[in-house]
């Protein structure tokens, strides 16, 4: 359903470049939750973002679907529901105005739509706050309307970028719940998140990024299988001394050549 | 929870039923239910008119208190019609002294604008001009047009005269002629017709207390307005439109910046561009929604200046008396123009900017720009021209000054809405090339001080922000550079020649370097420092000897009569100022080294970075118009018809570098052109002898032109087709 290759993406910073994604490649089937993980500016959200085509990959592609990235954008948009921690609400609309906005956009029928939206605001308990201007919600409500938000289309494909930031218990079990429901419904599901703990008990899969690079895939068995580590924590904590371990033999080996 | 079906939503994909209107309608939802945007719609209109109202008010009064005594200039066409009105005139005057006269003036009390009445009480000096010999109506027309009077009376007698030669049966009528434009002509139009007045009342009451009821009255008045030259040294009228464009500028700003750099903040941009949504959509609407609250914005305040002058008795003073609901309207459709273009620019700005606080960094300039242009608007006495009605702003404004005086010509009409609507599509063409583009979205944020951190990688060509830096910091250097070489006026001419070849070498050589070097920019590459093929140089040289007459007739077309003969003028004390000059020190400061460090610069530097980003056409155009800005500042002056000729060589300049594939042909060609003007300058006297005179300032012949523009074609072709094979630049080895 997603198949990504080889994606890299350098920003130009005037005096210098970065290389945020290097040379990525990974694949997610249906029914299937992925987790991309990795510490803050692994590049995660990059990689999330070149799937999408909200970013130009600088090599590689990505497809979604049988649909190419870099030659069908608006294909891939369409099955694509996006979930981020950084989206935000118009404050001055309510959620039933937000919803219908984006049913609208994405061509769902006003009948279709007011079904989605009765049935979207059982599933995350928007009933109460459906009529309140957005900028009164707290945020756990927030993003409630924003994963109602991105289901109103009712996408193949969900990519969620840190959906439990910022959330309590309450609002992380929200989100753990409805990815367990987009597994049920046969979604192919990435989520890029650095709470390990919670990837455990979400992922079937995991890719983890390091400096743009995937160091290591598979599922959790696999992973403690080549690692002989328990946990997903331990894995990465190994994972970041490893390659301290190795920059230091590096400058090391510069300084005796020199 | 319920169940999430796994039915996707992909029915109508490929042909989605998506509406315009609904994005159009959440826009539209989101600004204005925004309390921003209503208080910068409704309360601030509330706010500033009637405190503007006061202030001029207070204004008023304190100018009229400074006047002292107030002389009337009344002009009479001859002697006979002169008594004839001084008896009436005078006759008038008692009247309203008289007691019963009070009833009059109480009925007049209600007519005259509030704020003037206690100017009115004051006592003029009326001062009656005769002039001996009979005196046409269009002459004296004339008279009071020029401002030498401030008012002219005639009397037309009756077609069945009256013999008798008491006034009381005049029968006749006075015209009073005053200048339309004028307030002070007005008044004395005012003072003298009420005095007029009294006498036909005073004269129709004597009567009805004789026989009865009667309609019959000694004479009849009429007032008559001319257009006239010296109107006010300060023109209030061009106040009304200009202060509505800011109002209405100000409207625009919040929803512009709101619904971009204010979206991309809150993070809702992003789910907007994760939509399949066209990205001119997107900006279409958000243009429709800050045009749409520019436009309610415009509205408001129209209405409540309206509004504020009628209460404060202004609307004369403010309006002058052209005010029509049809003039309204037809400053309302320049505001709509003006709200449509500065609509585009705000998004094309704002676009740019990363956050609420960035766009409004961005906007403070922009703001202060717009005001020099509608400023420069309200110098009095200044005339809508072509040049004018090209100029942003400045063409709203004195249209709508002259919509107001009734002086508006069609032509200038249609230019000034073409131009500014043409300004507002390019502007909107831009943004839709940056607006929600990945390098803005997602750039990553780096400090200013990275921009004067040493690239540690090597490039081909100059980033564009290092190339906009570079002349960031040149623009300002070379200004000052200017007045400094203009205040040199102690040395000998051909030493502030040599320095100001030095200080064009610096600028443009040294300063570009110094950016070069911090960007990490491959100088041959970054400078177009190409090795060109011989045709190439042909063709540049060929161009170099035939372009100036096209230059030289953009320059005439684009000056009117004074202007040419201030400029003979001024190239009279030129030419003897650099006669005594040795021509190879003129070669060398005015055409050997501008071409090489111009050509560096303009064609080198700049269009290199702007070829990476823009196409040939957009790129070429983009350094010609900084090319033609650089040459409008001469010492400390402005010389604006100097951008005309100046864009067009830029543009030619560019497309020979483009062509050519290098800056050295373009270097020649600069060379030849300024070297040949030039030349022909040191040598005018014995060309004149040949009939060849420049310095006149009119058209060359026919024959000139047609024989250059073929050159002109064969320079081109030859660096076309040098080229044509080629497919990469060769680096000089």
């Amino acid at each position: 359903m997603i198949l990504v290759k080889d994606l890299t993406r350098i920003f130009e910073t005037g005096n210098e470049d970065v290389l945020a994604v290097d040379h990525v490649s990974f694949s997610v089937s249906q029914s299937e939750v992925y987790g991309l993980l990795g510490p803050n500016g692994a590049g995660k959200t990059t990689t999330l973002r070149m799937i999408l085509g909200l970013l130009n990959p600088t090599s590689g592609d990505a497809e979604v679907e049988g649909f190419l990235v870099s030659r069908q954008p608006d294909e891939i948009k369409r099955r694509v529901g996006l979930v981020s921690t950084s989206a935000g609400l118009y404050q001055w609309l309510t959620p039933r105005e937000i919803l219908f906005f984006f049913a609208d956009v994405y061509g769902v029928s006003k009948d279709q739509a007011m079904e989605r939206i009765a049935n979207l605001s059982k599933l995350f308990e928007l009933t109460s706050f459906l009529d309140r201007r957005s900028a009164t919600l707290s945020t756990g409500q927030k993003q409630r309307v924003n994963l109602a938000r991105s289901l109103i289309h009712n996408p193949p494909v969900m990519l969620m970028d840190e959906p439990t930031r910022g959330l309590d218990v309450v609002g992380s079990k929200v989100i753990f719940d409805y990815i367990d429901h987009l597994r049920d419904a046969g979604k192919a599901v990435i989520v890029c998140t650095h709470r390990l703990d919670e990837a455990e008990q979400l992922c079937d899969r995991f890719g983890l990024l390091y400096q743009g690079e995937k160091r290591y895939e598979g599922t959790l068995k696999e992973l403690q299988q080549s690692t002989s580590c328990q946990s997903l924590t331990q894995i990465f904590l190994q994972l970041l001394d490893a390659s301290a371990v190795t920059q230091k033999t590096i400058a090391s080996v510069q300084k005796d050549v020199n | 929870m319920s169940k999430i079906s796994n039915r996707p939503n992909l029915s109508h994909s490929s042909a989605m039923t998506f509406r315009f209107s609904g994005l159009l309608k959440k826009e539209l939802r989101e600004i204005l239910r925004d309390r921003r945007t209503i208080i910068t719609l409704v309360l601030m209109p509330l706010l500033v008119y009637p405190l503007l109202g006061i202030m001029l008010q207070k204004f008023f009064i304190t100018q009229m208190a400074n006047l002292g005594k107030v002389e009337y200039r009344i002009l009479l066409p001859n002697e006979a019609e002169g008594k004839l009105f001084r008896d009436v005139f005078n006759q008038g005057e008692q009247v309203l002294k008289l007691k019963e006269s009070n009833e009059f003036l109480e009925s007049e009390k209600n007519k005259p604008a509030g704020i003037l009445e206690e100017f009115k009480q004051q006592k003029p000096h009326v001062k009656f001009l005769i002039v001996d010999e009979a005196v046409k109506n269009e002459n004296m027309k004339s008279l009071v047009r020029a401002g030498d009077v401030d008012v002219g009376i005639r009397y037309i007698p009756s077609k069945s005269p009256n013999k008798k030669s008491d006034h009381d049966k005049l029968g006749g009528q006075f015209e009073i002629i005053y200048g339309a434009q004028s307030k002070h002509n007005r008044r004395v139009a005012e003072y003298v017709e009420q005095r007029l007045q009294a006498v036909r009342w005073e004269y129709r009451n004597r009567l009805l207390k004789q026989l009865g009821k009667s309609n019959a009255v000694p004479f009849t008045t009429s007032v008559s307005a001319v257009k006239s030259e010296t109107g006010q040294a300060f023109s209030l009228v061009t106040i009304v439109p200009l202060i509505l464009i800011l109002m209405t500028m100000t409207g625009a700003v919040y929803p512009a910046i709101d619904l971009t750099a204010g979206e991309r903040e809150r993070g809702t941009l992003e789910t907007l561009m994760a939509a399949p949504l066209p990205r001119m959509w997107i900006l279409s609407a958000k243009f429709i929604a800050v045009l749409v609250v520019a436009i309610m914005t415009a509205m408001v305040n129209m209405l409540a200046m309206l509004a504020t002058t009628f209460a404060n008795g202004l609307e004369t003073v403010l309006f002058g008396t052209g005010m029509t609901p049809f003039v309204l309207l037809e400053i309302l459709l320049l505001l709509v123009i003006f709200a449509a273009f500065f609509s585009a620019v705000l998004l094309c700005i704002t676009s740019f900017a990363r956050s609420f606080k960035e766009a409004q960094a961005y906007l403070i300039p922009l703001m202060m720009i717009s005001m020099a242009p509608g400023i420069l608007g309200m110098v009095p006495d200044l005339k809508m021209t072509p040049f004018w009605a090209v100029i942003p702003l400045a063409n709203i404004v004195l249209l709508s000054r002259d919509f107001l005086l009734h002086e508006a010509q069609p032509l200038l009409f249609f230019i000034s809405v073409f131009s500014t609507l043409f300004y507002g599509v390019v502007a909107l063409t831009l943004a839709a090339r940056i607006f929600g583009t990945d390098t803005i979205l997602y750039q990553n944020n780096s400090s200013w001080t990275d921009l004067f951190k040493r690239s540690k990688k090597s490039h081909p060509v100059p980033a564009l922000n290092n190339a906009m830096l570079c002349l960031a910091v040149l623009f300002p250097v070379f200004i000052l550079s200017a007045s400094f070489v203009s205040r040199l006026g102690a040395m000998s001419i051909s030493l502030r020649l040599l320095i100001s070849g030095c200080l064009t070498f610096s600028l443009f050589l040294l300063i570009p370097l110094l950016f070069a070097r911090m960007g990490g920019v491959n100088l041959k590459s970054g400078f177009r420092f190409f090795r060109p093929r011989i045709l190439s140089c042909l063709g540049a040289i060929l161009l170099g000897f035939t372009l100036w007459p096209f230059a030289y007739e953009i320059e005439i077309l684009s000056l009117s009569n004074e202007r040419i003969e201030s400029l003979s003028k001024l190239f009279e004390s030129l030419k003897l100022e650099l006669g005594a000059v040795p021509l190879w020190i003129k070669l060398v400061a005015l055409a050997v080294l501008p071409a090489v460090c111009e050509e560096l610069f303009f064609r080198g530097y700049l269009l290199s970075s702007l070829l990476n980003r823009f196409s040939n056409t957009p790129a070429i155009l983009i350094s010609s118009f900084l090319f033609a800005l650089f040459h409008v500042i001469v010492r400390d002056s402005l010389f604006i018809e100097r951008f005309f000729p100046s864009f067009f060589m830029g543009i030619c300049l560019g497309y020979v570098n483009v062509f050519a594939r290098s800056v050295i042909p373009g270097i020649m060609l600069h060379m030849i052109h300024n070297g040949l003007l030039l030349t022909i300058a040191n040598y005018q006297d014995l060309l004149t002898d040949w009939e060849i005179n420049l310095e006149n300032q009119k058209h060359l012949p026919l024959a000139w032109l047609g024989c250059s523009m073929l050159i002109v074609i064969v320079g081109f072709l030859l660096i076309r087709i040098s080229n044509q094979s080629e497919t990469e630049d060769r680096p000089i080895q």
